[in-house]
């Protein structure tokens, strides 16, 4: 498991594609490169469509990005469609309200608003 | 003969004689033509022709027709006429000769007169008791309907409609009203037809209709009333209008007291018949409605349909029994025939496999041992069965098929497939081999095993195998629903199409397989394949889409937990994963070595806790005791029924 950066991107939005499974044994190799993972970005979209699992570690990365973003003044969203495995998580633990919406185009639309 | 004595025979002879001029003038005539026409000798001789003494009808007929052949052919013989006398007309046969007098005289006309009143009588009664035969073969033609239509009648309410078609029909009538008696012996209304008389309130009806007394029908408002009389009690009332337009028969009062009387037969039959059908109903009911052993090691879901005639009740049954302990007995059978017989020999039956079957006996023995059972029970005969042993804890199924369409294995993935081995001959059948055969097939977690009777896939326009193969394909198709909406829409997709003639035994069985249980080392290596593992095996317990995920989830919170605080620092801690199913509920157990510390040091444990929590409701965590090392947390939660 790993973040990707969506290539290729002119806007100055950094879009993170998470694939596979973000649980236990895959987020504490990720938080030490929270910072630069979204530094220099105009804004940072995570996207989780593609998730196959999602548990309490990956609420702790998604946690991590935002406070980053946010010391950084970077817009930050996050992509969990609902009924996927990630929506259902932040969902529980109340982090969807602010950060979540169900597809990419929301999220760069929301982040470009500012 | 002197002449004395031969003018006496003429005067009184016991025939009418007269002598009449050739123009029909009465020249003689004797007592007895003078008696029936009442006229004295002096009003009539020389004074009247004979045409005046006939009735109208006679006179013209004599004018006409009589005269002239006389004067042609000098005779007519046994011509019938009527005399008109003071009592009213004398019936009488006319013959008379024209005999020519001496040479100087002119032509007299002899005429005599005989009597035919008698025969007139005879002919009359003839004629009424035609009119009268020929009624009554209409009567008897319209009971014959009447009753046809009674006896084909199934059910009150069946002979209800048959005796309110009839009215309309047959008898005659503009329209009818039925009463029936009720349960608690008022009369209720029930139907009416064509145009139905006005209503009158029951116990009006009753009273009119001479409560039924002898059953007699009787002129009623706008008709007749009818008292439907059965063996020991008025049944009901028919209330007919008779038509009012020109040229309609009245309504017969013999024939409707005809029909009263058969209708109230027939609802005596009626009643008897349902009650009969009902107790038959009642019995398939109480044999079938038997609970399945209390075992989570498997699910049972069952289907019954009876025939299009639901007043029959047909030989069909499933059972589900222990045939000893960890063996699930499954069975499916159809009696040959319908009705209380075949009810009762399914049930005797049912019983005998129960009973033969037993530790050691298995599928093919089982059979051959009842087949010496059917031996002296007719309606037993020639019943056919599948049978089949299931080994709960490593799902090796045996089975055996008595002459009964092939069981169906749907698997968790993959086709399903008919079963075509282990057949032999339905029970009792002639030539049956001393040895039956049986089969063996190997479960595994998830699959599903379908038992049922032949009127779920037989129709009469469709040639069994492609029955077979439909039912196959419907029951593939529905393998991921939960048991008894796999069975429900099998049952709609098969039976929808038609009517179904024949009644329909379903049993489906769901075998889960044996608990989950699963160590990994604290390193969690190996937690994404016990994820993986996990959901598969809730699939095969048929957990809903949602739950399967949730559970996933919190067996993954808690064993990343368990991992965190139990392994105290040693690589070679484990953590047990353990699930199974009790009354419903999945029971999740994760269990470390560790001594339990609340979740203040981490707030990623808490949130992991929170998280399980919120996903299953009932969270418990057991903190060991002496002797029971370690931490275990449980979670509980419906197999289906979504979230909490």
């Amino acid at each position: 498991m790993k973040l990707e950066e969506q290539p290729g991107r002119e806007d100055g939005v950094r879009v993170l594609a998470g694939r596979g499974e973000l649980d236990v044994t895959a987020v504490p190799a990720i938080l030490p490169g929270v910072s630069a993972l979204v530094a220099g970005a105009r804004a940072v979209v995570l996207d989780l469509t593609e998730l196959e699992f999602f548990d309490s570690a990956g609420v702790r990365l998604v946690d991590q990005l935002a406070r980053e973003c946010a010391r950084r003044a970077e817009p930050f969203a996050v992509v969990a469609p609902t009924g996927g495995p990630s929506r259902r998580v932040l969902d529980l633990v109340g982090l969807s309200e602010p950060l979540v919406v169900d597809d990419l185009a929301a999220a760069l639309e929301r982040v470009q608003r500012g | 003969m002197s002449a004395a004595l031969a003018s006496e025979a003429w005067t009184e002879a016991p025939c009418g004689l007269l002598t009449l001029d050739l123009d029909g003038t009465v020249l003689d005539a004797n007592t007895t033509v003078l008696g029936w026409v009442g006229r004295a000798r002096t009003d009539v001789v020389a004074r009247l022709r004979l045409s005046d003494l006939l009735s109208a009808g006679g006179r013209i007929y004599w004018e006409t027709h009589l005269s002239p052949v006389l004067h042609v052919d000098g005779r007519v013989d046994e011509v019938a006429v009527d005399l008109q006398g003071p009592g009213g007309r004398q019936p009488v046969l006319l013959t008379a000769v024209v005999r020519p007098r001496e040479p100087d005289r002119a032509p007299l006309v002899r005429v005599a007169l005989a009597s035919a009143r008698e025969r007139w009588r005879y002919e009359r009664d003839l004629l009424a008791a035609r009119r009268t035969a020929e009624r009554s073969a209409g009567q008897v033609q319209v009971l014959q309907e009447a009753t046809a239509a009674l006896s084909r009648a199934l059910g009150v309410e069946g002979v209800a409609r048959a005796v309110l078609a009839a009215t309309v029909g047959p008898l005659g009538a503009a329209g009818a009203r039925l009463w029936l008696v009720g349960p608690d012996g008022a009369l209720v209304p029930s139907g009416v037809a064509g145009a139905p008389p006005l209503p009158s309130p029951p116990g009006a009806v009753s009273v009119l209709a001479g409560g039924g007394g002898d059953g007699t029908a009787v002129p009623g408002p706008d008709g007749v009333l009818v008292p439907l009389r059965g063996q020991a009690s008025l049944q009901g009332v028919l209330h007919l209008a008779a038509r009012s337009d020109p040229g309609a028969d009245p309504l017969d009062l013999e024939v409707l007291t005809a029909v009263g009387r058969q209708t109230g037969l027939a609802l005596d039959r009626a009643h008897l018949y349902e009650q009969s059908a009902s107790v038959a109903r009642e019995l398939q009911h109480s044999l079938l409605a038997v609970d399945p052993p209390d075992d989570d090691r498997f699910a049972v879901s069952t289907a019954y349909r009876p025939g299009v005639a639901m007043l029959e009740v047909g030989g069909d049954w499933y059972d589900t029994f222990l045939a000893e302990d960890g063996v699930l007995a499954v069975v499916v059978g159809d009696v040959v025939g319908r009705g209380l017989h075949a009810a009762s020999a399914m049930g005797q039956l049912r019983s005998a496999v129960r009973a033969v079957a037993a530790p050691g006996v298995g599928p093919a023995r089982l059979l051959s041992r009842l087949d010496r059972f059917v031996g002296p029970i007719e309606p037993a005969q020639m019943a056919t069965v599948a049978y089949a042993e299931v080994d709960l804890e490593t799902g090796r199924v045996r089975y055996a098929c008595a002459g009964h369409p092939p069981p169906v294995l749907v698997p968790l993935s993959g086709e399903p497939r008919q079963l075509w081995e282990g057949r032999s001959v339905p029970l009792g059948a002639f030539g049956r081999v001393h040895e039956r055969p049986e089969a063996v097939l190997h479960l595994a977690p998830g699959d599903r095993l379908l038992l049922y009777t032949d009127g779920l896939f037989e129709r009469r326009d469709r040639a069994l195998d492609a029955g077979l193969e439909v039912l196959a394909a419907a029951a593939g198709a529905a393998r991921h629903l939960p048991l008894e909406e796999h069975v429900a829409a099998l049952t709609s997709a098969l039976l929808a199409d038609e009517q179904v003639r024949d009644d329909v035994c379903v049993l489906l069985l769901g075998w889960p397989g044996p608990p989950f249980d699963r160590e990994l080392s604290a390193d969690l290596r190996e937690l994404s394949a016990v994820r993986r593992e996990l959901g598969a095996w809730l699939g095969a317990q048929g957990a809903d889409e949602d739950t399967r995920q949730d559970l996933v989830l919190a067996a993954s919170e808690a064993t990343a937990n368990a991992a965190e605080h139990g392994s105290g620092g040693r690589p070679e801690a484990r953590v047990r994963v353990r699930a199974d199913v009790q009354d419903g509920d999945v029971v999740l157990a994760v269990h470390d070595d560790g001594p339990w510390r609340p979740p203040v040091a981490s707030a990623e444990r808490g949130r992991g806790l929170s998280i399980i929590r919120a996903l299953v409701g009932d969270l418990h965590v057991d903190q060991g005791g002496p002797g029971r090392p370690g931490t275990t947390v449980v979670v509980r939660r419906r197999l289906r029924g979504g979230r909490p």
